[in-house]
């Protein structure tokens, strides 16, 4: 960011203290004002007179916004191996590795086990074949220690099953009050653009 | 109807005269539409459209590209002029306008998977497009018809610097609509600036000025279906560590609008961000991120031009 101000702006007061030059690109720390930053931070006097000497700082944006395709943002490892910004890549990612190790993990999964042999799977097809309403999804994931998912993944239930499961569906879903329906419809619709830039 | 107008400065006194001045009045018609095919044809015969040296300054061709080779570039086969049409020009300027901008991208940006690399040189070159740069270069469509024209008695060179495609022919097949014309002329303008130059540099220059200069943003065609499947792959096939998503920042979690962000990391680098109002959106915006940062991926001005990779991540 480069802030064209007058030279005698400097005179207001001193924000060197907000200016960390320790780097090689100076950054600005949180928001300029010439009052406390936090005892003060409701009194927006200080930001309108906070006067910032000219110059080049690097200030980024609290937090990057999605999708964004630019040079700050993009992570180190995504670049070639001559691209020229690798020299200055570490600067702007100072903070990231700090953030990483305090920073709690969502959901937290257990290594792989990939316990079941071929015989297994073979077992669960034939289970889940023979009997779909005893050996359901849930019961053969508790028998063999696995997820749900996992069992849909390898095997699935007789076409009858299918096709009952299907017309149930669908009667539940057809008495439906008309705004559950549209509710539905519009979620369904929203999280198409989680994908999306 | 314009035939009415045709005819009613004429009076007509007795079944006989009127048959014979229709003849003549045929004859006269006739010679006016071959007087305009022929000004077309000859390229020796130089040409002096209004319309046309307008369209050749304002665009700053080449001075070997005659106005006769431009007015046929303006020349559509569906206005049923025979055998000396744009049909070959727009063949030949769609190959190189598709050459030009293909190039362009795939310096841009070498990361881009092939479907959205082709919606992206759609999106600059589909029709639409390039009838918008036509309006812009100032090429208009003729009209009227023939007869409304030599009722008017027109000057037979204006209706050669118009973009002529319309035919009173009730064959749909060869009738093209408006944006469709504007496009073919645009294309074959293309063709003929190569065919006088002979320099595909050139032509690059003028296809880079026109249309590549207009602004595509090319991460809003992207539309991912599992974006975290397909990061994990990516991770794995880049050697990079697995991705794993961190909660950053949240607030009001168990209010009526809470907001999470949600960071993915790789090791100890953070790879992408993303916000949400539950911890699946974030973490769903987080990996559209990252992956957003991979495949638009801009090589810096001087950079080692062309980076070949290895291609979009199958998940």
């Amino acid at each position: 960011m480069v802030r064209l101000f007058s030279t005698s702006a400097r005179v207001a007061k001193d924000v060197s203290k907000i200016i960390d030059r320790s780097g090689k690109i100076a950054k600005i720390v949180g928001p300029a004002t010439i009052y406390n930053s936090k005892s003060s931070a409701w009194n927006y006097k200080g930001y309108m007179k906070a006067k910032l000497p000219g110059g080049l700082y690097y200030d980024p944006a609290p937090s990057s916004i999605h999708g964004s395709i630019n040079s700050e943002t993009i992570p180190k490892s995504f670049l070639e191996a001559n691209d020229p910004r690798l020299d200055i890549i570490d600067d702007l990612t100072q903070g990231h590795a700090a953030v990483s190790r305090v920073a709690p993990v969502l959901n937290v999964k257990g290594e792989k086990t990939y316990h079941l042999k071929p015989e297994d799977i073979a077992e669960i097809k034939r289970l889940r074949l023979e009997d779909p309403v005893k050996n359901s999804r849930k019961t053969l994931a508790k028998k063999y220690n696995c997820s749900p998912l996992f069992i849909s993944i390898v095997s699935e239930p007789p076409k009858e099953r299918q096709i009952e499961m299907s017309h149930r569906l669908e009667t539940i879903k057809s008495q439906w009050h008309p705004k559950r329906t549209l509710a539905r419809a519009e979620r369904k619709k929203r999280k198409t653009l989680w994908y999306r830039a | 109807m314009s035939f009415s107008k045709l005819l009613n400065p004429v009076r007509v006194r007795g079944f006989a005269s009127c048959a014979k001045l229709y003849q003549s009045e045929l004859s006269s018609l006739k010679e006016y539409k071959s007087t305009i095919s022929d000004l077309l044809r000859n390229a020796g015969h130089e040409l002096k459209s209004p319309n046309l040296v307008a369209l050749h300054s304002r665009l700053g061709l080449p001075q070997g590209l005659s106005y006769s080779l431009l007015s046929r570039c303006l020349t559509c086969r569906s206005s049923g002029e025979v055998n000396y049409d744009n049909m070959s020009l727009n063949i030949f300027g769609k190959s190189l306008l598709t050459m030009a901008v293909t190039s362009e991208l795939m310096k841009k940006h070498p990361r881009l998977p092939g479907v959205v690399l082709n919606a992206a040189v759609d999106a600059y070159i589909n029709d639409h497009v390039l009838s918008n740069v036509a309006s812009s270069w100032g090429i208009e469509p003729e009209t009227q018809s023939v007869l409304d024209r030599y009722a008017k008695n027109e000057n037979a060179t204006i209706t050669l610097g118009k973009l002529r495609y319309f035919q009173n022919s009730t064959d749909e097949l060869h009738n093209f609509s408006e944006t469709n014309a504007m496009a073919v002329a645009v294309r074959s303008i293309f063709a003929a600036i190569y065919s006088v130059d002979k320099d595909f540099n050139k032509t690059h220059k003028f296809i880079s000025d026109h249309v590549l200069s207009r602004k595509l943003d090319v991460k809003d065609l992207f539309a991912f279906e599992q974006p975290t499947r397909e990061l994990a792959a990516l991770c794995r096939r880049q050697g990079l560590e697995k991705p794993v998503s961190k909660l950053l920042a949240e607030n009001g979690r168990l209010s009526k609008s809470p907001l999470f962000i949600v960071g993915v990391f790789s090791g100890e680098e953070k790879l992408g961000e993303g916000y949400g109002s539950s911890l699946k959106e974030a973490k769903a915006r987080a990996a559209t991120d990252a992956l957003l940062k991979w495949y638009c991926y801009e090589p810096v001005h001087g950079q080692q031009p062309v980076v070949i990779d290895q291609g979009e991540v199958l998940v």
